[in-house]
């Protein structure tokens, strides 16, 4: 059966060449699109290390001098004005935690980098993302400990003082598990007069939902910071309120020479900062349903010519007594024999490269045969359902009726 | 007659192989309009842009130093330079200074609703470069751009969302806490259009350090509307002269600029990709979305070439006689690829169809068209209220171009091998 199967495909190789050509460039295309697809997406799987929800940010700024509003008399006000509306803030009856902040806003792209140094003879140093805010940020953006210490101790731990960073995988290959540097003396920025401790390991902070995220360290902010960015929480729900509580009450977010304003809704950001990467990923699904609908339409039709050209051979094999179940394996595994003839083709031209196209891309070769297994098993799927159509056609042949009009 | 007789009793006797070869011409021809469509969005032209594409911005700069040390800045320039590198360039008919600003602010009405909007600081020319049109009120005039006092042009949505109305000519909003007079109310714009994001124009008055200027840098942009008939090439020698003469002026500060093939086109700021440090790459994007093209018309292609083949295998007979009573090659081949040309034909309108209502409902996922959380700009990101401005003769023919290349890349070789059959052997081989 599987010989005549063969022998059978070899007779019409003209056509199953051209379809052999065909299934090569669309396992090419679907391949190249599913790489893409995983490296633009898989960033998503790893935690976000902060929740959005019910997360607003807002500027203060200062009333120009050439405002007809700007009062001269109050020029040296400005930092206790801005903790009476941040107290006003604190008070509204939708909020339930504020905090200033420098650079902690997760959901944009500045970057302060810079080192701390680990106290001992070996000079360690780790480097991150230095993120600044009031303690309360904790509780206000769900950070969360990698070591299950609770929220209120991290807080605690911000209070006195001390700093949190986040896992590093190449630190942690040099240095061992991050862990263990819980509890060690540091100086920030390398620093003998920024000497503090390292509170405890929290999951990092990512700045778009689909990059990896970057290392962290938190860092309290403490005194009268001269930072005019705030991150504020509204209780569960009274997101709309507090929308209409900044817009219409003045006294909420303006005193003397100081105004709050440009409140983004942290969600509202992710989606802006993140539609890039989202559109990519529906053009990539677009694009591969494209090729998979082709190669199904072309299957379909050109099985469905061969089904006609052999209802006489089916009539005849279903005499001898072959099976629906028979002729349906056979047109079944024909379109499956073409594809796998395509992925060996498709195989043998790329993997000899593998090594350097993995170099490139920054993936391991097993990504790549996990890829090449799905990619494959997508176009099966595709030539099932569309041979299904002729093979039922042929099942439904009835062979006196097919013979005679031969 | 006959001849279109022949064809669709061809077509309605092998409606399976009909039905695939038009469903598989309209996808592929779907695929290539709608990615076609999509990339018009940000180049097509209609008001208040009519002359979208006869407009060339100038905008950042890169600096260098030159003494040594490693300083490379990517800025913005202040008023006097851009006028020194913009101001006198030949085949520009109208030029216009602009700023930016700061990005978002809060607007509103004293003691009364504010919401949050883009600003754009512009000039009295801006307004002859762009035909928008007013509700009420008027452009800027020269007065406007050289008093003391702030004027501010609203759009259409901003108005009625801070007085319920457009009737606010006089009326007073104020913008990060400085009052403007409203001069005029404009139509909104579609958001893709130049501008479309900005919600009120302010008078942009070039007073040096309060704009944020020192030396070199300041906040301004320029837009050149170009003569007709005018290459932007040229236009850009003489920008790039204009840079070489900066510079020798810049020596005394050790700066220089570098030239990045400014001013841009809107066709390079469309396809975007570039900074103020980087040239833009118009023609390596041009050969990417060459090769999108063409592999959305090769895979069709090889489908419709195996639909065609195959179909020709049932007609032998009818070949075989024909060719028995002297048809030319010729009319064989010119048959099929009729047949075939009247499939794609039908399956190239369905395609153009589909891709326009793709265009007025999906594309929207498709595209970064919207602006999450600024709710006036709702209306105006609608790409099914523009979409009849895309269609047009040229689009028309790009889909026809699409359906004919379709059409030789499938027909070519199975017309030619049916031509080149003896009759006995075409006769011959149907008794087989």
């Amino acid at each position: 059966m599987k010989r005549a199967l063969l022998s059978q495909m070899a007779h019409e190789w003209k056509t199953n060449i051209w379809f052999v050509i065909e299934l090569v460039i669309v396992t090419y295309a679907i391949l190249f699109l599913l790489l893409l697809l995983w490296s633009t997406s898989k960033g998503i799987f790893d935690p976000r290390g902060f929740s959005p929800d019910n997360v607003y940010s807002i500027d203060v700024r200062g009333v120009s001098e050439s405002s007809p509003y700007y009062l001269p008399e109050y020029e040296e006000n400005f930092l206790e004005d801005r903790e009476e509306l941040i107290r006003r803030l604190k008070e509204n009856p939708n909020v339930e935690y504020v905090s200033l902040h420098n650079n902690f806003l997760p959901y944009q792209l500045s970057w302060i980098g810079s080192g701390i140094r680990f106290e001992g003879p070996d000079s360690i140093i780790y480097s991150g993302n230095f993120r600044y805010a009031e303690p309360d940020i904790i509780k206000l953006l769900d950070i969360r400990s990698v070591t299950g210490k609770s929220q209120d101790e991290l807080v605690a731990i911000l209070e006195r003082g001390e700093i949190l960073i986040s896992p590093d995988a190449d630190f942690e290959e040099v240095n061992g598990p991050i862990e263990k540097f819980a509890g060690k003396t540091v100086y920030v920025h390398g620093q003998e007069e920024n000497r503090t401790k390292i509170g405890d390991i929290v999951y990092s902070i990512k700045r778009e939902d689909f990059q990896n995220a970057p290392n962290s360290v938190i860092l309290p902010l403490q005194g009268n910071s001269r930072w005019n960015n705030i991150i504020l929480k509204v209780k569960p729900g009274r997101d709309k309120a507090f929308e209409e509580d900044f817009y219409s009450d003045y006294d909420l977010t303006h005193l003397r020479n100081v105004y709050f304003t440009n409140l983004k809704s942290l969600v509202k950001m992710g989606e802006s900062l993140n539609m890039e990467t989202n559109i990519k990923i529906r053009l990539i699904i677009g694009i591969s349903t494209f090729f998979l609908i082709t190669i199904f339409l072309g299957l379909l039709g050109s099985f469905w010519f061969r089904v006609q050209q052999r209802v006489s051979e089916i009539a005849i094999r279903k005499t001898f007594g072959a099976t629906n179940k028979e002729l349906f394996q056979r047109i079944i595994g024909e379109g499956l024999l073409l594809l796998v003839g395509a992925i060996i083709i498709a195989s043998a031209c790329i993997w000899p490269f593998i090594g350097r196209i993995s170099e490139k891309t920054g993936e391991k070769w097993y990504m790549f045969l996990t890829v090449e297994a799905i990619t494959a098993g997508l176009i099966a799927i595709g030539i099932i359902l569309s041979l299904w159509y002729p093979a039922w056609r042929a099942m439904k042949i009835e062979p006196a009726i097919a013979v005679k009009e031969e | 007659m006959n001849y279109i007789k022949q064809i669709l009793f061809e077509l309605k006797y092998q409606k399976m192989v009909t039905w695939i070869s038009i469903s598989g011409t309209a996808l592929a021809i779907f695929m290539v309009m709608s990615v076609y469509l999509t990339q018009s969005l940000y180049t097509f032209e209609m008001a208040p842009a009519s002359k979208r594409n006869m407009i060339l911005t100038g905008k950042g700069m890169h600096m260098q130093s030159i003494n040594g040390n490693s300083m490379s800045a990517s800025e913005t320039m202040n008023h006097n330079l851009a006028l020194n590198i913009y101001g006198k360039l030949d085949g520009i008919e109208k030029i216009s200074l602009v700023n930016p600003g700061r990005g978002a602010s809060d607007a509103g009405v004293k003691n009364g609703p504010s919401v949050s909007v883009e600003t754009l600081g512009v000039d009295n020319e801006f307004w002859k470069l762009y035909d928008y049109k007013f509700i009420s009120g008027k452009p800027f005039d020269k007065g406007d751009i050289e008093t003391g006092n702030n004027f501010a042009i609203l759009k259409e949505s901003v108005a009625k969302a801070l007085f319920h109305g457009t009737d606010v000519v006089g009326e007073t909003i104020e913008i990060d806490n400085i009052p403007y007079t409203v001069r005029g109310v404009i139509e909104d714009s579609f958001i893709l259009l130049p501008d479309g994001k900005v919600n009120i124009f302010t008078n942009y008055k070039h007073d040096g350090a309060s704009s944020g200027e020192d030396e070199i840098n300041g906040p301004t942009k320029v837009l050149m509307l170009m003569k007709p008939g005018v290459d932007p090439d040229y236009i850009k020698q003489q920008v790039s002269k204009k840079y070489e003469d900066a510079n020798r002026e810049l020596l005394k500060l050790d700066i220089e600029l570098v030239y990045h093939q400014q001013p841009y086109t809107s066709e390079e700021i469309a396809i975007g990709g570039f900074g103020s440090n980087s040239d833009p790459e118009i023609t390596e994007r041009k050969k990417e979305f060459a090769l999108i093209y063409a592999l959305l018309l090769l895979l069709p292609a090889i489908n419709l070439s195996n639909m065609t083949r195959s179909r020709l295998i049932h007609r032998v007979t009818e070949i075989g006689v024909r060719r028995a009573f002297g048809a030319k090659r010729v009319s064989i081949v010119s048959q099929i690829f009729s047949e075939n040309l009247l499939m794609t034909f039908i399956g190239g309108c369905i395609g153009l169809s589909l891709s326009f209502l793709f265009l007025a409902f999906l594309s929207r996922y498709f595209i970064p068209i919207n602006v999450p959380g600024n709710y006036l700009l709702e209306e105006s990101s609608k790409v099914s209220s523009v979409v009849w401005h895309l269609f047009n003769f040229k689009v028309f023919f790009i889909a026809i171009g699409g359906c004919f290349i379709l059409n030789v890349l499938s027909a070519t070789l199975p017309s030619w091998r049916a031509s080149l059959m003896q009759p006995a052997t075409a006769i011959s081989k149907s008794k087989q």
